[in-house]
């Protein structure tokens, strides 16, 4: 094989990986907006907060017992991010929304509660002498095949394509198949009139920011099981994050596609153009970017639309 | 002591007056005409980027020629090199440049930037026309950082990430004090902007500026076109936006795209928020706490006031100041949503005439 098609091969691999994770961070994004409608700016800072809890797992655990750390780093995680999320719409977004918000305010209050978490988080580690300025997952990924040693598929790409497949089937069928994802969606279009037919709306608005925030913390364990990751990683993710979700146009399987696009066309655009152009990888999230703004343009209704957002028959 | 302090003060003056004239342009799109221009910062960067490259590269036309150099510049512009740096040192030194040039290419460069940044708003308008709300806004924002990344990485038009440096300050060439010059200038130029933006908002334009925004359908109805009112506002916001990233590139003689971040934004829109949306006042005084709280947290500043901080506070300090003013938005918000100083009814001749006949105070 010639070394374009290795090159191509390994920045392939590569973007099914970024691009799962990009899908991974979406769902949860999307079970926000979908629930809530709210454009959550803060989201990016719950992914970097569970990688960060992930890597506090092994200061308590024994890092010789890798099995053992990995679980308890998802759990670390996760209960992190689903506090932090619940919290930031407790405290900020239910009290905005009894009051009749509109979507922009809520967007700016996303804003806020997102800057007051990530330069907590920097304060933090700049007060603490900087040393967790940048941190990983102890237990590194292992190689599970490889092409000539150059592209490989490893146990990050498994961990974060099942897993990012498994939570978009599971929300897809929460949201369609079963009583509490019929809650969700009456609350998304009606609160009053959802809370009328007896409906805990509170109920279902904590839930459904314990599942994103929890979801958005596993994304963030699974970003720092293969990647270092310092407290702007979410941040910077976050412009990829929203060019999925609204590619996908907020279903679930949408952007799960849109994510995996995204990523891959990032990896082997980015590579190409390095390649015959010279034009170098820091340009790569001009990608996304673009993608987001021509979407909104062009359809802001999303591209790869996997359902229509009408009441399902069932249940 | 006093020095330190009184240097302070003039570096307060100055942002105070950049922020307050990106606040206020903020304000006009946001406040009276409810456009979510959350890419504020492009535009800043665009007046930045045009000052800085426009101003530097006449200077430099004129200064090597003068000085009888040559500048061999491969993939670059010219003004990135070392060279250019010796030339602009030189002409700061004086004697190359009469007072009268640079003062012109100075304006020169203001005028550009204005402009730069007007066309920028009429580019941004047509999204604007499209989308409403929490898409707009992004799409803003998005816009704002396609921008911002290439002229980061790219050398043109200010130098990559080295940054643009060295732009040759014209009160020096004058023989004038550089800071306090730039703060009278820039102040000056806030209370134009300020007179500008509270006549055109006080208007019978601004009036339909508050009619678009709080119901389209009945703008239309009385003859408004929304897309072209939208227009004119992004237009005229976006200039003032150029202009006050102009300021900043006098004021520090470096163009460097790292410092137009969405959080420079951020920043815009707690001061209006914090002020009071949909007045000018308002937006000023934000302006001035913003400002405030970016001048005084600092390490340097504090030590100027005679505060000494332990070196890991010191670390964490550059951090705290955006927690702060996360927070500052999150707080009006919740507790203070109209900000301040609230919007006020306008007083037109006509509704005074009307409170008197009909016998109401």
């Amino acid at each position: 094989m010639s070394a374009v098609l290795y090159g191509v091969l390994a920045a392939f691999f590569n973007g099914l990986l970024v691009g799962s994770l990009y899908g991974l961070m979406a769902l949860g994004l999307t079970l926000i907006y979908r629930v809530t409608k709210i454009p959550n700016f803060a989201f990016a800072e719950y992914i970097t907060y569970g990688a960060y809890a992930a890597v506090a797992a092994s200061f308590v655990i024994d890092p010789v017992n890798s099995a053992a750390l990995l679980v308890a780093g998802i759990l670390f995680a996760t209960s992190a991010g689903a506090v932090i999320a619940l919290a930031s719409d407790e405290l900020v977004f239910k009290p905005l929304w009894r009051r009749g918000s509109e979507v922009l305010q809520l967007l700016v209050a996303s804003i806020g509660v997102g800057l007051v978490l990530r330069y907590s988080l920097l304060g933090a580690a700049a007060l603490t002498g900087g040393k967790y300025l940048e941190v990983r997952f102890p237990v590194t990924y292992q190689t599970v095949f490889s092409v000539g040693g150059l592209a490989s598929i490893t146990t990050a790409h498994l961990l974060a394509i099942t897993s990012m497949v498994l939570f978009a089937i599971v929300l897809h069928l929460l949201f369609t198949r079963t009583r509490l994802g019929k809650a969700m969606r009456a609350t998304a279009s009606n609160p009053t009139l959802a809370q009328i037919t007896g409906i805990n709306v509170i109920l279902v608005r904590r839930i459904t920011w314990l599942m994103a925030g929890a979801l958005a913390s596993f994304a963030g364990f699974t970003y720092s099981y293969y990647n270092p990751v310092n407290p702007e990683s979410g941040w910077i993710t976050l412009l990829w994050i929203f060019s999925a979700a609204i590619m996908g146009g907020f279903t679930f399987y949408g952007v799960l596609l849109s994510g995996l696009l995204l990523g891959i066309a990032e990896n082997v655009v980015g590579f190409l153009a390095n390649y015959y152009l010279g034009i170098g990888s820091e340009y790569n999230p001009v990608i996304a970017l673009v993608t987001l703004v021509t979407v909104l343009m062009v359809r802001p209704e999303g591209l790869i639309r996997m359902e229509s957002l009408v009441v399902a028959r069932r249940v | 002591m006093v020095e330190a302090v009184s240097g302070i003060l003039v570096q307060y003056l100055i942002l105070f007056a950049a922020y307050a004239i990106m606040s206020l342009s903020f304000n006009m799109e946001y406040g009276f005409g409810g456009i979510p221009n959350f890419g504020k910062v492009l535009f800043v960067g665009l007046g930045a980027y045009t000052f800085g490259a426009l101003a530097a590269w006449i200077t430099l036309g004129i200064g090597t020629s003068r000085l009888g150099l040559e500048i061999v510049a491969e993939d670059e512009p010219a003004y990135c090199t070392g060279t250019a740096k010796y030339v602009f040192s030189q002409i700061v030194e004086g004697g190359v440049m009469t007072p009268l040039e640079i003062t012109g290419i100075t304006l020169l460069a203001v005028v550009a930037a204005i402009a730069v940044g007007a066309v920028g708003g009429v580019v941004a308008s047509y999204p604007a026309v499209r989308l409403r709300g929490d898409f707009l806004a992004i799409t803003l924002l998005a816009m704002g950082e396609i921008v911002r990344l290439i002229v980061y990485n790219s050398p043109w038009p200010v130098c990559a990430f080295d940054g643009l440096s060295g732009i040759p300050s014209p009160f020096s060439v004058m023989g004038l004090e550089h800071n306090i010059s730039v703060a009278v200038v820039s102040l000056a130029t806030l209370a134009a902007v300020y007179i500008f933006v509270s006549r055109a908002t006080n208007s019978p334009w601004g009036r339909a500026l508050k009619a678009v925004r709080d119901n389209e359908i009945a703008a239309m109805v009385y003859g408004y076109n929304p897309a072209r009112i939208r227009l004119q506002a992004l237009a005229v916001g976006s200039g003032l936006a150029g202009l006050a990233g102009a300021l900043l590139v006098i004021y520090s003689g470096n163009v460097n795209a790292i410092s137009f971040k969405p959080d420079k934004t951020f920043e815009v829109i707690a001061a209006v928020m914090l002020g009071g949306s949909a007045n000018n006042l308002g937006a000023l005084l934000g302006a001035a706490i913003v400002a405030g709280l970016l001048v005084f947290l600092n390490v340097s500043s504090l030590r100027a006031l005679g505060i000494d901080l332990p070196a890991s506070v010191g670390q964490a300090l550059p951090y705290m100041k955006f927690t702060i003013i996360g927070l500052t938005i999150i707080l009006v918000l919740l507790y203070r949503p109209q900000g301040v100083l609230p919007e006020k009814p306008l007083k037109t001749p006509l509704i005074e005439w009307l409170k008197r006949k009909l016998g109401r105070k």
